[in-house]
């Protein structure tokens, strides 16, 4: 009993040294979200190593910091970061507060509403209440995000449109001891196409974390093609996306985790309608001394659901990373067709990987498959390179590469590709030598 | 003549101390074929390992001059660079890696070595639609990854077709023959054969006569124990194909 007297202590404390105002919204729905949401905050622990979602990646030492939100007015030149190459709508959000001096609206486009998601609550209030919150879960950073978020995106495209320009959502992490939280909400309308990038970048920012959440609904016959960058300094990042798809609709999630001391991304779609498809994948490239953690949840509700997950780690020295995947079929969901694959490399003896794939089906007429495979690098294949002449170090990042470029190569966006290899190249330069 | 390589009192072993190669002498000389033959666990492919630079293997006594250099001196891409290669007796899947992007990294490589720019898009192409031609390589697999994919002869066919590609002045033919049908080693030896000339060199390692009925040596040794126990003509092949090895180690035990 004390015990838990303590864990709930805990997660008073954590709110008390979070220098950050709580929300409230003249939305009553909205209102009643956040006051719900901060009632089971209270009554939650700290996430801790003893429950089984946080066994193996220690949150502990970022929960016992203090944050504060702190806006910053600084100005910067957006254009040294490498993902602004792409032609893009680009948001620019400090902290979790939308820059609006920072941001690039190139080009605007009828039926596609790109709208600051404070001001969208009054705005498109049919939608707010009608979609907000729907899609996420009720854990502790959904539940901390709900709260406490401070600015977001509200992203709608309208029947029958495709959008013609990406939307990237651009995060800057600046200062020390800074606390970054946007909430986010996209929808698709029927056979409406997005393509979103999504990078998390930094500027000097140290001991810092983030708790970004974004709910996406891809309505009937939608295709959304979503890519997240993740770079960047000594800091944490929760990332927390939730997907829900309708009949017919395509979902393209693509995934790379390059630099961060700790990453933990919980993704997970549901897949309400009929025969959907989605494709989750991938790639994870952690250094010394960092942790990340890949968790999916693939939720299929219904029949004739296609899904396809492949997820690759390169870990280096000293580094921990986690593979939880998970694929849920209803007894609804006849007719399944579910593939889920995580491949990993270890650089080193020191590095730590586990990998958790896992089936849960209850539906008797579907094909789901899973596969988990974790090993050395393949001195055999870089030995036959040499042989031929190519370099040591050619031959590793030529192989380090083709391991890579399986999920970078699924980007459809020749552009966003092109802005994730030099990402990754960047990285893999630093991290083999 | 100057020889192509001279291998001297060659010893190596693995890294738990198993001795492999208890003095191996051999010289071959330009527009030379060399067979070496010998049964199973003689030492066969850790020679040509240690002659490409397999890390596995430790030299620990002995010296091999290629060219008028410290061959065990070089790196394993300088040996390559400088002109040796060995076709693998199992060579590696790489998949990632289109076969024409590995040897396209490879060439130029090798040519930066040499203190030359790289190779231009179109002799690139020319060449490799005349070697692939050598070897009747399927224009498929080209684009393919390397060896990914692959029966055992288009494997073998692929590294004859590098060879022809990187035009090496000594090549190391490791078991080339194992798991060839009549057809693929007929093919394969058609390749070795229009690429000899008489500034490069050969050797052939081989486990059957078979492959040297289409690949002529001009010296067969045998390996045993990790030595050479006897060279001869070609002929010598026949010899062992008829009577086995054991009358030559029994010669060797009685000496």
């Amino acid at each position: 009993m004390e015990a838990a007297v303590s864990e709930k202590n805990s997660v008073s404390v954590f709110l008390e040294n979070l220098d950050v105002s709580e929300n409230t919204s003249n939305n009553s729905y909205v209102s009643e979200v956040i006051s719900e949401a901060k009632d089971r905050l209270l009554n939650s622990k700290l996430p801790n190593k003893k429950q089984e979602s946080w066994k193996y990646s220690k949150i502990a030492p970022w929960l016992k910091k203090k944050y504060c939100c702190s806006r910053s007015n600084e100005d910067f030149d957006i254009s040294a970061y490498a993902s602004t190459s792409v032609n893009a709508n680009t948001l620019v959000f400090v902290n979790g507060y939308y820059r609006d001096d920072l941001s690039i609206l190139r080009d605007s486009q009828n039926g596609v509403i790109i709208q600051n998601m404070t001001e969208a609550v009054d705005l498109f209030k049919d939608d707010i209440d009608k979609y907000y919150n729907k899609a996420k879960d009720a854990s502790f950073f959904a539940d901390l995000n709900t709260v406490y978020h401070t600015n977001g995106v509200f992203i709608k495209v309208d029947e029958n449109v495709i959008a013609e320009t990406t939307v990237h959502l651009l995060h800057i992490q600046t200062g020390t001891g800074t606390i970054a939280q946007s909430r986010n909400l996209v929808i698709l309308e029927k056979n409406s196409k997005l393509d979103i990038l999504e990078s998390q970048l930094e500027l000097n920012a140290s001991d810092s974390i983030s708790n970004h959440l974004s709910e996406f609904f891809v309505n009937e016959n939608a295709l959304l093609n979503y890519t997240l960058i993740q770079k960047g300094g000594d800091n944490a990042a929760i990332h927390s996306n939730y997907f829900i798809q309708e009949d017919f609709s395509k979902l393209n999630s693509n995934v790379f985790s390059l630099q961060k001391k700790f990453i933990r991304n919980n993704h997970s779609v549901r897949t309400v309608g009929t025969d959907t498809e989605t494709r989750l994948n991938g790639s994870f490239m952690p250094g010394a001394n960092e942790q990340f953690d890949n968790r999916t949840l693939l939720d299929h509700r219904n029949v004739r659901g296609y899904s396809e997950e492949v997820y690759k780690g390169i870990l280096f020295e000293k580094s921990n990373a986690v593979f939880y995947g998970r694929i849920f079929v209803d007894q609804k969901a006849q007719q399944t067709n579910a593939y889920l694959n995580n491949s990993n490399i270890l650089m080193d003896d020191s590095a730590r990987m586990h990998s958790k794939p896992e089936l849960e089906i209850y539906a008797d007429d579907v094909k789901c498959s899973h596969g988990s495979a974790t090993g050395d690098f393949d001195t055999e294949a870089q030995f036959y390179l040499q042989a031929r002449g190519i370099s040591l170090d050619s031959a590793r990042k030529m192989l380090i590469h083709a391991f890579m470029n399986e999920v970078s190569g699924k980007i459809e966006n020749i552009e966003i590709r092109d802005v994730v290899n030099s990402y990754m190249n960047e990285r893999m330069m630093k991290l083999d030598q | 003549m100057d020889s192509i390589i001279k291998i001297k009192n060659l010893h190596a072993e693995l890294s738990d101390g198993t001795k492999i190669l208890n003095g191996v002498n051999l010289e071959v000389k330009p527009g030379e074929i060399h067979a070496i033959m010998g049964p199973n666990g003689s030492g066969k492919s850790t020679l040509a390992s240690v002659l490409a630079g397999r890390e596995d293997y430790i030299v620990t006594e002995g010296e091999v001059e290629y060219n008028g250099m410290d061959l065990l001196d070089l790196s394993p891409e300088d040996r390559a660079r400088e002109g040796v290669f060995l076709a693998f007796q199992y060579p590696v899947e790489i998949p990632g890696v289109s076969n024409i992007n590995f040897l396209k990294t490879s060439i130029n490589e090798i040519r930066a070595y040499k203190g030359e720019g790289p190779i231009s898009a179109k002799e690139f192409l020319g060449m490799v639609s005349e070697k692939s031609k050598l070897v009747e390589l399927d224009n498929k697999l080209k684009n393919r990854s390397v060896n990914e994919g692959f029966s055992g002869g288009e494997k073998k066919r692929n590294e004859i077709f590098q060879m022809a590609m990187l035009e090496p002045k000594l090549a190391i033919l490791d078991e080339t023959d194992s798991g060839l049908d009549i057809d693929a080693l007929r093919i394969v030896a058609h390749g070795v054969n229009t690429l000899k000339s008489s500034e490069n060199a050969s050797i052939v390692i081989t486990h059957y006569q078979r492959l040297l009925d289409y690949i002529v040596p001009d010296i067969v040794h045998v390996l045993w124990n990790g030595r050479i126990i006897k060279s001869g003509p070609k002929e010598l092949a026949l010899e062992l194909e008829d009577k086995g090895y054991d009358w030559l180690k029994k010669e060797v035990i009685t000496e």
